[in-house]
C-alpha cells in the first residue's frame, strides 16, 4: 500500500502540474504537449487499475484523436497570448474552494476503501451487450444531431457569406 | 495493483482537476484553452467514475467509455465552430461571439 502512495502522489504531482502548464503555457503549442501528457497520465491511472481497455481507449481517443484535432486547429487558427482576465483571482478563490468543499465531503463521509477488483474483458463485453447495448443507439441519435448541429451552424454561415 | 491507494486519494486528484478545470474556464479568454479545461472537468468526473468501479462494480467503466466517445465528439464539433469563426471574423474571442444566434 505505501509503494501505491507513492507511485500515486508521482502521477498526481504530474497530472495537476500538466493540468496548469496547459492553461498557463504562452505558446498554445506547448499547451497542446502539456495537454497530451496529462492525457496520458490519466491512462496510466486507468492501466494502473487494472483496466487495460479503459486505458487504450483513453490514450486512443483522447491523447490520440482528440489532441490531433486540436494540433490541427493551433495550425489553422494560432493564438495570440492574452493576458488572463481580472477574473482570474475569483477563478483561483473557486477553485481552491471546490477543492477544500469536496475533499472535507469526500473524507466527512466515511467512504470506505474497498478491495480493489480486476474485470476481464470478456466480462466487460458481456455485461456491455447485455445492459447497455440499447444506449449504443440512443448514443448514434446524439451523433447524429451533434454532426447535424455542426453542418448546420456551417452551412448557414456559408450560405449568409 | 500498482496504483491501490485510497479511495479518497483518487478523490482528491479528482477535484484537483476538476478545480483547474474550473479555473481555466473562468480565466481563460481563449477558446482553444477553454475546450482543454472542458476536457480536463469530463476527465476528472471519468476518473470518479473508474476508481469507484474499481471497487465495487464494472458498470462506472462502461460509463467512462460513452463519456470519452461523447467527449472527443464535443471537442470535434467545438473546434469545427472555432475554424469557422476564425475564417470569418479573423479572430476567436469568446466573449464577442454573438453570431451564432440565428
Amino acid at each position: 500500500m505505501m509503494g501505491s502512495n507513492v507511485y500515486f502522489w508521482i502521477i498526481y504531482a504530474v497530472i495537476v502540474v500538466s493540468a496548469i502548464v496547459a492553461l498557463e503555457a504562452t505558446s498554445l503549442l506547448w499547451a497542446a504537449i502539456s495537454f497530451v501528457i496529462l492525457l496520458s497520465e490519466i491512462a496510466i491511472v486507468y492501466f494502473g487499475l487494472g483496466m487495460p481497455v479503459l486505458g487504450g481507449v483513453q490514450l486512443a481517443v483522447y491523447a490520440g484523436g482528440v489532441t490531433i484535432l486540436v494540433l490541427f486547429a493551433i495550425m489553422l487558427v494560432g493564438e495570440s497570448y492574452k493576458k488572463p482576465s481580472g477574473k482570474a483571482v475569483t477563478a483561483i478563490v473557486l477553485s481552491l474552494l471546490i477543492v477544500l468543499i469536496g475533499v472535507g465531503v469526500s473524507f466527512l463521509s466515511a467512504l470506505d476503501t474497498f478491495p480493489y477488483k480486476v474485470y476481464s474483458t470478456e466480462f466487460l463485453g458481456t455485461i456491455f451487450v447485455r445492459y447497455y447495448s440499447i444506449f449504443t443507439i440512443v448514443l448514434g441519435f446524439i451523433v447524429a444531431a451533434m454532426l447535424y448541429l455542426g453542418n448546420a451552424i456551417i452551412g448557414k454561415k456559408r450560405e449568409a457569406k | 495493483m500498482l496504483l491501490a491507494a485510497d479511495v479518497h486519494y483518487y478523490l482528491f486528484l479528482s477535484f484537483s482537476l476538476f478545480a483547474v478545470g474550473v479555473y481555466g474556464l473562468l480565466s481563460r479568454k481563449s477558446v482553444i484553452r477553454m475546450l482543454f479545461s472542458v476536457e480536463m472537468i469530463i476527465n476528472a468526473a471519468n476518473i470518479n467514475f473508474v476508481i469507484f468501479s474499481a471497487q465495487r462494480n464494472v458498470h462506472g467503466e462502461i460509463f467512462a467509455f460513452f463519456t470519452i466517445g461523447l467527449a472527443a465528439l464535443e471537442a470535434a464539433i467545438g473546434l469545427a465552430i472555432v475554424i469557422v469563426f476564425y475564417k470569418r471574423f479573423g479572430e476567436v474571442i469568446p466573449s464577442k461571439i454573438r453570431n451564432l444566434r440565428w
